[in-house]
């Protein structure tokens, strides 16, 4: 313990911030989503059944109205979080309807009201793509920093990892690197969350967080 | 007796876009719930807004597993709409999208999209 403080080992305010949420508790109700309050703007929210392992699941369902955002967002929608700072972000989600007519990104973004999202550092995947890619993006500028991670989109749980280092952004698939960028790193501040798209066809479709951890520095 | 209930929240910002949340309980069988968000439209009056949204609720829940018709709504924190208004907005709109040409289609995917 620091001396003095009464504050608890390894974790001190004033250089971190730590969140997390197994979407155990809260409701779908966009803004008491989760015990963090996420917000759940377009489509529907609902919570379903848990899983072995996996004992809070929220659902993002875009409904069947085509052009639907289906968004989750930590922190209403100021965003919150400086991408200049080292950080980690994690999100276990599910994607539920795999094809060629859904598009998903998950990890940090302004905004993900936007499809695409202004700024942002997330994993993609576009309609027609069968791989995750890692983007960059900054002011709608995404030259160069959009890679194929070579992993196959699934319906299985993935775990996904974004780091922030000294170095640029590494991006994690089930703890395995799988792409860094170090171009197009976003300055403008951004939120936690993700989406998904329903744009070519008006079918429901639909993506499930199990896991979110953010651990942000700070110095304050 | 209804079987679809629906709740409003906290009004909030996306943006410069003013969004209501909402819960939805559907008693069954088979019984089930979710939230959602309505977009308040600023071309809309308050009235209509709410109607629009009541619109949506029911297209939600007819989606999600039967047939819901507004009688079937209980409102709390919006008023009570009956099916003869939410067939007048959607006459409206129809009307608004003569004098406006390029919102025609829009209007008329969503009038297929409500009536099935």
């Amino acid at each position: 313990m620091n001396a003095g403080t009464g504050r608890r080992p390894g974790y001190h305010h004033r250089g971190r911030i730590f969140e997390q949420d197994d979407f155990i508790s809260g409701n779908a109700t966009s803004g008491s989503a989760g015990k963090l309050g996420w917000i759940c703007t377009g489509g529907t929210t609902s919570i379903i059944a848990g899983e072995a392992d996996r004992f809070g699941i929220l659902r993002r369902d875009t409904s069947a109205t085509q052009n639907t955002i289906a968004q989750l967002l930590l922190g209403f929608t100021s965003s919150n979080i400086d991408p200049a700072k080292p950080l980690s972000v994690i999100f276990e989600a599910r994607l539920n309807t795999n094809d060629n007519a859904t598009t998903i990104r998950i990890g940090l973004a302004n905004a993900f009201s936007n499809n695409p999202p202004t700024h942002g550092i997330y994993f993609e995947k576009l309609d027609a793509d069968t791989n995750w890619f890692v983007v960059t993006r900054a002011a709608g500028v995404q030259t160069g920093s959009r890679t194929d991670s070579g992993v196959a989109v699934s319906t299985s749980f993935a775990r996904f990892q974004i780091v922030r280092n000294a170095a640029g952004v590494d991006f994690y698939i089930n703890d395995v690197l799988v792409g860094q960028q170090t171009a197009n790193i976003p300055t403008i501040f951004l939120n936690p969350g993700g989406h998904i798209v329903n744009a070519t066809v008006a079918a429901a479709k639909t993506v499930d967080y199990d896991y979110f951890e953010g651990d942000i520095g700070i110095t304050r | 007796m209804p079987k679809v209930f629906l709740t409003t929240g906290h009004v909030y910002l996306d943006g410069n876009q003013p969004i209501i949340p909402y819960a939805v309980v559907v008693i069954g069988p088979p019984g089930h719930s979710y939230g959602g968000t309505y977009a308040l439209d600023p071309s809309l009056s308050q009235d209509d807004n709410m109607i629009a949204l009541w619109q949506q609720v029911v297209a939600q829940a007819t989606e999600k597993g039967g047939s819901v018709v507004a009688a079937d709504l209980a409102g709390f924190g919006t008023k009570s709409v009956t099916d003869a208004e939410l067939g007048q907005v959607i006459v409206k709109a129809a009307r608004e999208t003569e004098e406006q040409p390029s919102l025609m289609a829009r209007t008329l995917t969503a009038i297929k999209e409500w009536w099935g």
